[in-house]
């Protein structure tokens, strides 16, 4: 039993302590986080609001009724994920195309104090972050070294997929130069072109249009 | 056996880290706050990604508990701080992009809260003196593994945050790219019009100067140019 105990807590030192950063949104105002990441990732969002009490000019913590909008928004502007969750909420999804994921989050309460404010504690972990790695050192009955060892392993897959997502990108970039590229050249020689064909035609109609005066 | 693993994973100190990206809205300015205990060093980067039209810049303030500004930036592309905290309580970082009255802008950040002993990491650990001299020697062939599988996961922590950053970067050049891309296809289009719009209405403008001066609109138009 005491084993047991003491093993657990070490690996709490493992896990990130989330309730660190947090930030204030005012009624029906929406905030939105870019997560930019390969395929096959999972990603954890943990959120906990509190509202401010005019009373005490403290945030207290979730009252019921307070309820946040989540949405989770693909590359492709496909939404993964549209739900309105409670005061506490942890919401878990897996990219299925790489690109930039867009996570936005509003408040769809009314029941508030006019022009009141709502603190959010906010933490987004990525990749290899986001694995609850007590639950596999119990499930897969690991030992610290194991553990460690398979935490470097999941790190390692990660910096290759996010490697081979980068190599994606600057290939990406490459044709996007290459496009600029041709644009301005093919753009250019129609403005040339055009530019020739309007003052052609310009001498042309006037030097009939003055010859038909008979002032030439 | 179990001791010594135990207390190396006690001996790694532990590192806040939080990187994010989002956007702020024409003359908003979106603000963080953060927790801090006295010594630790504050440590934020950040960098302007993609702006919806003009600079790519963003002011920074830094304030401490009690609303006394530590560091303040005034429309920086990017830049990075680092501070030691002394007071406790929860310090605010914010975004201004009030200067903006119709560009959105989108930040990247990168914060890391350290403890200021996280600088010269100590593996040794007096705990393992209690087991006895009879298991010393497994003890350091064990410790020896401990101590190298922790120094990977440290670099390879580092090489990872390395990565991200690099990334948010790469992100910041390649939506330039794009905009440069679609600005070019806008421009010419636009400039082609509008040559052909002005070198139609030229001929026309200098035909109307030799139409007959009975044309009386034309008079109203031109009255300075056309003789009686």
């Amino acid at each position: 039993m005491f084993v047991k105990l003491a093993t657990i807590i070490p690996l709490l030192l493992i896990i990130d302590v989330s309730w660190g950063l947090y930030f204030h949104i005012a009624e029906g105002e929406r905030k939105c986080f870019i997560e930019e990441i390969p395929d096959d990732t999972t990603v954890l969002v943990n959120y906990k609001v509190e509202l401010y009490d005019p009373r005490s000019g403290g945030f207290m913590p979730s009252s019921p009724g307070i309820g946040m909008h989540v949405e989770v928004r693909e590359p492709n502007d496909r939404i993964l994920l549209s739900r309105v969750y409670s005061s506490e909420g942890m919401i878990s999804f897996t990219s299925t195309t790489p690109g930039e994921h867009v996570i936005c989050m509003y408040s769809n309460s009314t029941s508030w104090f006019s022009g009141s404010q709502l603190r959010v504690h906010l933490d987004i972990q990525v990749g290899e972050h986001a694995v609850d790695y007590a639950n596999v050192a119990q499930k897969d009955k690991l030992t610290e070294l194991q553990l460690r060892i398979r935490q470097l392993l999941d790190q390692v897959y990660q910096i290759t997929k996010e490697q081979s997502y980068q190599r994606h990108r600057e290939e990406r970039f490459r044709q996007t130069s290459e496009s600029t590229n041709q644009r301005v050249l093919w753009w250019s020689l129609l403005q040339t072109g055009v530019l020739m064909g309007i003052g052609y035609w310009q001498m042309r109609h006037l030097k009939s249009f003055f010859e038909a005066k008979k002032l030439v | 056996m179990r001791y010594i693993f135990l207390t190396t994973i006690f001996s790694v100190v532990f590192a806040y880290e939080k990187d994010m990206t989002f956007t702020v809205q024409a003359g908003k300015s979106d603000c963080f706050y953060q927790r801090v205990l006295p010594n630790e060093v504050i440590d934020i980067e950040y960098q302007v990604i993609d702006a919806s039209q003009g600079e790519l810049d963003i002011s920074f303030q830094l304030s401490d508990p009690v609303g006394m500004m530590i560091v303040a930036d005034y429309k920086k592309p990017e830049n990075a701080h680092r501070h030691t905290a002394v007071l406790e309580g929860d310090y605010r970082f914010c975004f201004d992009n009030t200067f903006s009255t119709f560009s959105q802008k989108t930040v990247f950040f990168d914060l890391m809260i350290d403890n200021e002993d996280s600088q010269g990491k100590d593996y040794d650990d007096e705990k393992e003196m209690e087991l006895g001299n009879a298991a010393e020697t497994y003890v350091m062939r064990v410790r020896d593994i401990s101590e190298s599988v922790t120094r990977v996961k440290d670099n390879v922590s580092a090489a990872r945050r390395l990565q991200e950053l690099l990334s948010a970067h790469e992100a910041r050049d390649r939506n330039l790219a794009e905009d440069m891309c679609d600005r070019v296809l806008k421009w010419s289009l636009v400039q082609i019009v509008l040559m052909s719009v002005i070198g139609v209405f030229q001929v026309y403008f200098v035909r109307s100067l030799f139409e007959d001066p009975s044309n009386r609109s034309f008079k109203k138009l031109v009255p300075n140019l056309i003789s009686q």
